[in-house]
């Protein structure tokens, strides 16, 4: 009798540690990019702004975007990227922007993206801009954290 | 004296266990009294032995005679312990005065086995746990040690392709899950996603799996649950033997094996062991995944350079005594396995070509060697046991990728050029602790457990800083008796923490930073100085209540109650960077508090005839939950890596429901389920729940059909799910499908030529289904799980 008690609460409060609470609706969900300018293997020309065109939307609100030019040489493990067989030192641009406050959806549209005749070589002598193929990424995030990115490769 | 001592030890041959009873009866008495002699198969007394009954432990004297009084009628269970022989347990029903006369086994490599068998419940604490012996370590034997506790209900994988394994225990990973082997706390990189747990699959002679907070036994860390691995039995007197053990999988082409020797010599024995794995790349149900929006192939369905090897070795060198024993393990783990390139960084196509070679691994890859050297000494003196145990262990993990993985236009060093990361952590342990046996129903223990860690750190890459920290911790505990059917446990803990970073500048990341257009000085001044120095002290203040109840006549109901703690990591309070593993962006915080959690669980446990079942229920509130927050902030220059996340600490709530059920039909055919039912979430500061817990499982179960049509074979299928994991994934986590797997396997234990051998014929993922484990490495890379796997594994224990 007094085990069939001690079995009843102990099931009861199996039940009750296990069942839920209140639970928030958190947002989980990364915003989107749709990328129309440059395109894949797009070429880009040395010395000139890139058209720039993205498509950015999230369910709540966009916080910031991302643009990542780099080299596509670091992460190969042979010398297959292309390099044209010139001398130069890669280029690499990390760039970001905030969207206004409250923005679900932004068409993007600039050409503050300048891919330079020279960089800063390591002797901290100007050095032309190495030829070759890039990765070229856009990031984008949400207030809440979430973020979704978008990889392709252009020529310079 | 002395020699008297080692007669009684000399044991001859192995025999079958023998209990005889002579009952005397004594008329006219409500009292009854138990005596009774101990002795081994010789029949040569054992003066010594702990005669324990419940609370009560009395020792035989030099005639190995004992005499227990004051008995009422009833049932009683006496266990006899002595050292180098198994422990017995027996239950018997008194009505009278009763004289037994106990052999007692020498302890052997079958030990396990028995020792699960003897009493239908481990009653000795109030955890719920799951015993493993060597025979369930060979049926589900998988590659890696913790891969194949994978069925047990709340246990579940961190997995990184198929060698690198590490426990998730109640939905809880990393650094809050201990590993023990032999009581030491193994202390690898058990911080980071991608490392594995250095352990001999082949070595485990026996394991608990503790499911719950161990605070007062463990200190820090031991928030989920501990598995303990016991490799130290003695082996059988005067015969060299062992085992030679043989596995062989599809999947990646895997070849192991590992060879026992072992031997005993009345006090002194010693144990060999040399283990090897080698494998290739391997097999995955995919033609192509999708990582950072680019398709990548993966030519011929195997995931390149995900190839490897292990070699281990291990030497054990012990000294009985009767009433003393201390064992000296010298182990020795190397592994190497490679990273898939195609998603380490931006994906590339040309990395992930098919070079024509399944077995090579090529960069990037990961080599750890982890090197322990352990001293456990134990000693049975009149009043109690003393425990005393040091050990030594060094984890070496060296990650190799080519110079230029991160920052592009840079020369790479002179020496190892490709050496990205070395971690060089060396652990020092000195436990020690006393039980006190000869109070009247109460089992008192107390104990002194201090850890010195120092981590070096080297490579052309930086992920965590060279940091020392000194952990020591005082603990008491009572097993207190409170009638024939009930215990309370109670224990208190208080430890103390001293944690030392040093400072490290990325001269690297310094120089690229500021080659960077609109980058000044500063900024590559901020973000080169990858950690700060940090000296911190982190008290810890742990409790433990728990009751036990014997229900009815097979019943058990197990409670809990307490208190554990968690020292932060050095990644957590010192991070400043990318993640190479994660490309992430982490920050630590260097002010971050010990994470403590209040943790409340219910066990009942049922068994009668052909049934058992199990229901467990936890909940674990924390006021601190450490966990890494992504905030969306993408202004930084680093490359390769998307928002910033920061390790803060909240409010959480973990709980769940396990539950497990067999039942043999027809004494031959044996169907088990297991169901885990996690609620893990993240609390605000009203009290509301919002994302869920990051690496935590989903609702997943097993089952299994078995067909033991006679001793020698056995046949089974069995299943494996989980459900989607969506709603409680956290924050920034990705939607991980359900799944259901199917597996089928065959035991056969036969002789051939008089030489007793077992086979294990396994098959895993039968349908070959593409599915993912939403804690897995390669998750976040949307690289499926292993494919269809047909496996052997063949054990011939040999006797000369």
């Amino acid at each position: 009798m007094k085990n069939s008690k001690i079995l009843a609460i102990s099931l009861m409060a199996i039940l009750v540690v296990g069942s839920s609470c209140k639970k928030d609706d958190v947002d989980n969900t990364p915003p989107a990019i749709v990328l129309g300018e440059p395109a894949n293997e797009d070429s880009l020309t040395i010395g000139e702004e890139v058209h720039f065109e993205c498509d950015f939307s999230d369910d709540v609100e966009l916080k910031s975007y991302k643009v990542d030019i780099h080299f596509n040489d670091g992460h190969t493990h042979n010398k297959s990227a292309e390099t044209f067989g010139e001398e130069g030192h890669p280029w690499t641009l990390e760039q970001s922007w905030d969207f206004e406050a409250g923005l679900k959806n932004s068409h993007i549209h600039h050409h503050e993206i300048v891919v330079p005749d020279s960089v800063v070589g390591e002797l901290g002598v100007l050095e032309p801009v190495l030829r070759g193929e890039y990765h070229f990424g856009v990031y984008c995030t949400d207030v809440a954290g979430n973020e979704s990115h978008v990889y392709i490769d252009v020529i310079l | 004296m002395l020699g008297f001592f080692i007669i009684q030890l000399i044991i001859m041959k192995l025999l079958f266990l023998l209990v005889i009873f002579f009952p005397i009866l004594v008329w006219g008495q409500a009292e009854f009294r138990v005596s009774g002699t101990v002795s081994d198969e010789q029949g040569n007394n054992l003066p010594g032995c702990h005669v324990h009954f419940g609370e009560v432990c009395a020792v035989t004297d030099n005639q190995g005679f004992f005499e227990l009084t004051k008995f009422r009628k009833g049932t009683y269970t006496f266990s006899f312990t002595f050292m180098g022989f198994q422990k017995l347990d027996t239950s018997i029903q008194l009505n009278q005065n009763i004289l037994l006369k106990i052999v007692l086994k020498p302890d052997s490599r079958q030990l396990g086995e028995i020792a699960v068998q003897a009493s239908g419940f481990d009653t000795t604490g109030s955890k719920s746990n799951e015993i493993i012996h060597s025979r369930f370590i060979l049926e589900n034997l998988t590659g890696t040690f913790v891969k194949s506790l994978e069925r047990l209900p709340g246990v579940n994988t961190m997995d990184v392709g198929a060698n690198v394994s590490k426990p998730v225990i109640r939905g809880m990973g990393f650094n809050r899950v201990v590993v023990a082997e032999n009581g030491i706390k193994q202390e690898s990189q058990q911080w980071g996603a991608d490392h594995g747990l250095e352990m001999d699959p082949f070595s485990v002679e026996s394991a608990e799996v503790v499911k719950g907070a161990s605070a007062i036994e463990f200190g820090s860390d031991a928030m989920g649950g501990v598995i303990q691995v016991v490799n130290n039995k003695v082996p059988a007197n005067k015969k060299l033997s062992g085992d030679l053990s043989l596995l062989a999988k599809s999947v990646n082409q895997a070849a192991g094996g590992s060879l026992l020797f072992q031997q005993r010599n009345n006090r002194f024995f010693y144990k060999l062991r040399t283990s090897f794995l080698d494998f290739g790349d391997y097999h995955l149900p995919a033609d192509t995944i999708v990582y950072l929006t680019q398709k990548i192939p993966i030519y011929n369905q195997q995931l390149k350079n995900s190839a490897g090897n292990e070699y281990d070795l291990n030497g054990q060198f012990g000294f009985i005594y009767p009433g003393f024993k201390t064992v000296v393990s010298v182990s020795n783990v190397n592994q190497k396995s490679g990273f898939f390139p195609g998603a380490h960084g931006i994906p590339d196509l040309l990395k992930v070509a098919d070079d024509g070679n399944r077995r090579n691994v090529e960069s990037p890859f990961q080599q750890v060697n982890h090197f322990k050297i352990t001293n456990n000494t134990k000693s049975y003196l009149p009043y109690g046991t003393f425990f005393f145990d040091i050990g030594y262990q060094k984890n070496h993990r060296q990650e190799w990728s080519q110079f230029h993985s991160h920052y592009p236009g840079q020369q790479p060093p002179e020496v190892y050029p490709d050496l990205e990361l070395d971690f060089q952590l060396q652990t020092y342990t000195l436990n020690s602790k006393v039980e006190i046996t000869n109070v009247s129903h109460h089992l008192i223990s107390g104990g002194i457990q201090n850890q010195w860690i120092d981590n070096r750190v080297g490579g052309y890459n930086f992920f965590l800083p060279e940091y020392q920290r000194l952990v020591s911790g005082i603990f008491a505990k009572d097993e207190w008796k409170l009638n024939e059917k009930s215990k309370l446990f109670l224990g208190i803990r208080f430890d103390v923490g001293w944690y030392h970073g040093s400072p490290f500048f990325d001269s690297l990341l310094y120089q690229y930073v500021l080659m960077l257009p609109n980058r000044d000085a500063a900024q590559a001044d901020y973000y080169a100085q990858r950690s700060h120095p940090v000296d911190r002290r982190f008290p810890g203040f742990s409790w433990h209540i728990g009751f036990t109840r014997q229900f009815w006549k097979n019943g058990m109901l197990r409670m809990n109650l307490g208190k554990a703690f968690r020292v932060p990591t050095a990644v957590e309070l010192g991070a400043n960077g990318v993640h190479h593993g994660s490309y992430r962006f982490e920050v630590g915080d260097a002010s971050l508090e010990n994470e403590e959690g209040y943790y409340a669980d219910l066990n009942l446990e049922y068994h009668h005839e052909t049934w058992y079942a199990s229901l467990s229920s936890y909940g674990y509130y924390f006021t601190n939950y450490l966990y890494l927050q992504p905030t969306g902030e993408l202004n930084h220059p680093i490359p390769d890596a998307g928002g910033m996340y920061y390790y803060r600490q909240s409010r959480a709530w973990l709980s769940g429901v396990e539950a497990s059920v067999s039942k043999t039909f027809f004494k031959h055919c044996t169907c088990e389920a297991n169901l885990e039912l996690p609620y893990n979430y993240l609390l605000n500061n009203k009290g509301i729940l919002t994302y869920g817990i990051p690496f935590s499982p989903s609702v997943n179960g097993f089952w299994e059909v078995k067909y033991k049509p006679c001793a020698f074979i056995s046949m089974s299928v069995n299943g494996k799910w989980a459900l989607e994991k969506d709603r409680s994934r956290g924050q920034g986590e990705m939607v991980t499908p359900g799944y259901a797997v199917f597996g089928a396997s065959a035991v056969v234990d036969a002789k051939l030529w008089n030489q007793p051998f077992q086979c294990v014929l396994q098959v895993q993922n039968l349908f070959g289904t593409k599915y993912y484990n939403s804690m897995s490495y390669y998750r976040k890379l949307d690289i499926p799980e292993l494919g269809r796997n047909i496996q052997v594994t063949i054990k011939i224990p040999f006797l000369f």
